[in-house]
């Protein structure tokens, strides 16, 4: 590329007025839907796994299943009869040795945080009425690293000393109790204790509010009868999509059933990554679109200067010379395009957090545009307007001198 | 003994495939260094197409186009643009300057584009050939916005400037008022002379083109007349 080409190719870009303001503007327009399409897309994504994972640990490692939970065959046609079948009724799966599973997890390079807990199913006592909870044993320290129930309470704190809980808000609204009021809970056994409230959370998900009850490990363990077992152990990891990767390293080292949070929500993952694959759908027709464009008026700029390519070529530019002019106009319109589309995308994500929110006039899901999401936007609107000069470029390049000169 | 600047031999240029228009039916020609020749011919005879190839424009149908002793066809497309751009200047009947760029842009253009960019000594000598045309106050003025004799005489300095054998121009005062065309044909004449810089102008007009050292007729693709013209000034 030599400096005379672009000098031309600007100069040409500022000669066009009208033409080239309306590229410009195409160009603007669809890198604008782009980036703020795309950063809806991944601020609702990245919100809603937040959502997900906030409140679930990245790596879960389970009892290994029994015998129990093996399918069955049938005696006769050894074909499979059911798929599994369920452990015997009130008895929990637990975890005897989870001392040096704990240990194991901690030791992986990719996990941050690990804890152990003690979850089971029991009730609430209201009046004559018994409300389904789940009580959640769990170490306030470590738990807190894996799961941030912290960051989510109303009131109150993590602490469960002397018999303390912390339950759901609306299952405190449901009970009619504050903090300082004690509620008794009852499991299967009917093994009940009174618990005083420490804390109200709510953690943005109404199944936990209203049945989630937290007390301590060793509460949880002596309620669920399981001695010094636990049901599981949950850990977090650096890179939250790297989580079924441990899990698989996990399983082996430790020999239980190690599940990530990708294996609990997969239908959420295949709805995310749909919605993905709409969004560069979206993106790719409206690179078209954008492309078209740019090709349309610089197909008609080639029609209205061919006099002066003509000339130009008459003046000892090669072929060369002439295409390149006409593909630098192409990348600029699409450079320049995207970073006025980028500014205008981001005006739009910003305008969309100040104007979209729920009834507490809070934000739904925060849009950030990314750098990244810039530069990938640059990168494809400059490529866009490249590809889209080449047919332009290549026709101006072909124009027979004479015929240009003597015809326009 | 120096080569002539252009030489054609027997240059054929043929147009159609199922009806074959013959336009120009075996042209010999040698254009020497300094000359200032006028070519003459009616509408149809020619002209433009011979001026075409030999501004290396067009390729002729069979026949041999030799510039500075070196046969052009076998040369590409890369090859002939550079021998274009270095051996012959070009002034058309309109101006075909690139409007929206200064007179002074215009000037530096094929030299710019001979060298990729544009150089402090591109400028001056820009400058130089402004002066010659009498247009150097008008150096930073858009083209758009000179009369169209000034706008040829820029073409004139443009066909200049990369200091040609042989400036090319067709019916170069085609559209100018006849004073303006007698100042235009003036100043390629006292250039000629200044700078030893050969001319060629196809013109119309048989009084302009007698005022030529050499008049050329062409008629029905033959050269049916070469001498010196009538009212040369030595």
């Amino acid at each position: 590329m030599k400096p005379i080409e672009f000098f031309l190719a600007f100069r040409f870009l500022k000669e066009g007025h009208s033409q080239t303001l309306l590229i410009f503007s195409g160009a603007t327009a669809g890198v604008a839907v782009i980036v703020f399409l795309t950063s809806l897309i991944v601020g609702l994504q990245e919100s809603l796994v937040e959502q997900i994972t906030g409140l679930q640990p990245d790596v879960i490692v389970e009892p290994e299943d029994d015998g129990d939970t093996q399918p069955l065959y049938s005696a006769q046609s050894g074909e499979q009869v059911f798929r599994r079948t369920e452990p015997r009724p009130g008895r929990i799966d637990e975890i005897d040795q989870w001392r040096p599973v704990v240990e194991t997890v901690g030791e992986d390079p990719e996990v941050v945080a690990v804890t152990p807990v003690a979850f089971g199913p029991g009730s609430v006592v209201r009046g004559q009425m018994l409300q389904p909870i789940e009580v959640r044993g769990v170490d306030p320290v470590t738990y807190t690293e894996i799961v941030d129930i912290e960051d989510r309470l109303l009131r109150g704190e993590m602490r469960f000393d002397d018999l303390g809980t912390v339950i759901g808000y609306e299952l405190a609204e449901e009970l009619d109790v504050d903090l300082g009021d004690r509620i008794r809970f009852v499991v299967a056994d009917a093994d009940s204790r009174t618990f005083t409230i420490r804390g109200i959370f709510d953690a943005g998900a109404s199944a936990a509010n209203q049945t989630w009850a937290y007390v301590s490990l060793r509460e949880g363990q002596s309620m669920l009868d399981l001695g010094d077992g636990v049901t599981a152990v949950q850990a977090t990891v650096i890179d939250l999509f790297d989580a079924d990767d441990v899990a698989e390293r996990l399983q082996v080292m430790t020999e239980h059933d190690v599940s990530s949070w990708q294996d609990v929500n997969q239908d959420l993952l295949r709805a995310l990554r749909t919605q993905s694959a709409s969004t560069i759908l979206i993106a790719v027709f409206v690179s078209i679109s954008v492309a078209l464009g740019i090709a349309s008026v610089l197909v008609v700029t080639v029609v209205q200067r061919r006099g002066q390519i003509g000339v130009l070529r008459a003046m000892g530019a090669p072929m060369g010379t002439i295409q390149r002019i006409f593909l630098i106009q192409g990348a600029t319109v699409g450079l320049v395009g995207s970073i006025f589309g980028s500014l205008l995308g981001t005006g739009l994500a910003l305008g969309f957090n100040d104007f979209v929110r729920d009834e507490q006039g809070e934000v739904i899901f925060p849009i950030e545009p990314s750098p990244t999401i810039f530069v990938l936007a640059c990168l494809l609107a400059t490529l866009t307007g490249l590809l889209a000069a080449v047919a332009p470029a290549r026709r101006a390049a072909k124009l027979d001198p004479a015929d240009a000169i003597t015809h326009s | 003994m120096t080569n002539p600047i252009i030489e054609l031999d027997e240059i054929r240029r043929n147009y159609g495939e199922v009806v074959v228009t013959h336009v120009l039916k075996g042209i010999n020609l040698r254009i020497e260094h300094g000359e200032f020749t006028s070519l003459v011919g009616p509408s149809g005879s020619g002209k433009s197409t011979m001026l075409n190839i030999m501004g290396l424009l067009d390729r002729p149908t069979s026949g041999r186009v030799i510039i500075n002793g070196c046969a052009t066809g076998d040369l590409d497309d890369h090859a002939i643009t550079r021998l274009r751009g270095r051996t012959l200047g070009f002034v058309f009947q309109f101006h075909h300057l690139l409007t929206g760029f200064s007179a002074l842009e215009n000037v530096m253009m094929p030299a710019a584009v001979d060298r990729g960019t544009f150089t402090s000594s591109m400028r001056e000598r820009a400058e130089r050939l402004l002066s010659d045309v009498e247009l150097l106050e008008h150096e930073e003025k858009n083209v758009r916005h000179l009369s169209g004799g000034q706008q040829q005489r820029v073409a004139i300095a443009r066909a200049l400037t990369n200091e040609p054998d042989l400036v090319l121009a067709d019916e170069p005062t085609g559209n100018l008022d006849t004073k303006t065309a007698d100042r235009v044909m003036d100043l390629m004449r006292r250039i000629n002379k200044e700078t030893g810089t050969a001319f060629l102008i196809v013109t119309h007009e048989e009084a302009r083109a007698e005022r030529c050292e050499r008049f050329i007729r062409l008629v029905d693709g033959q050269i049916v007349e070469d001498r010196a013209g009538a009212d040369a000034d030595s």
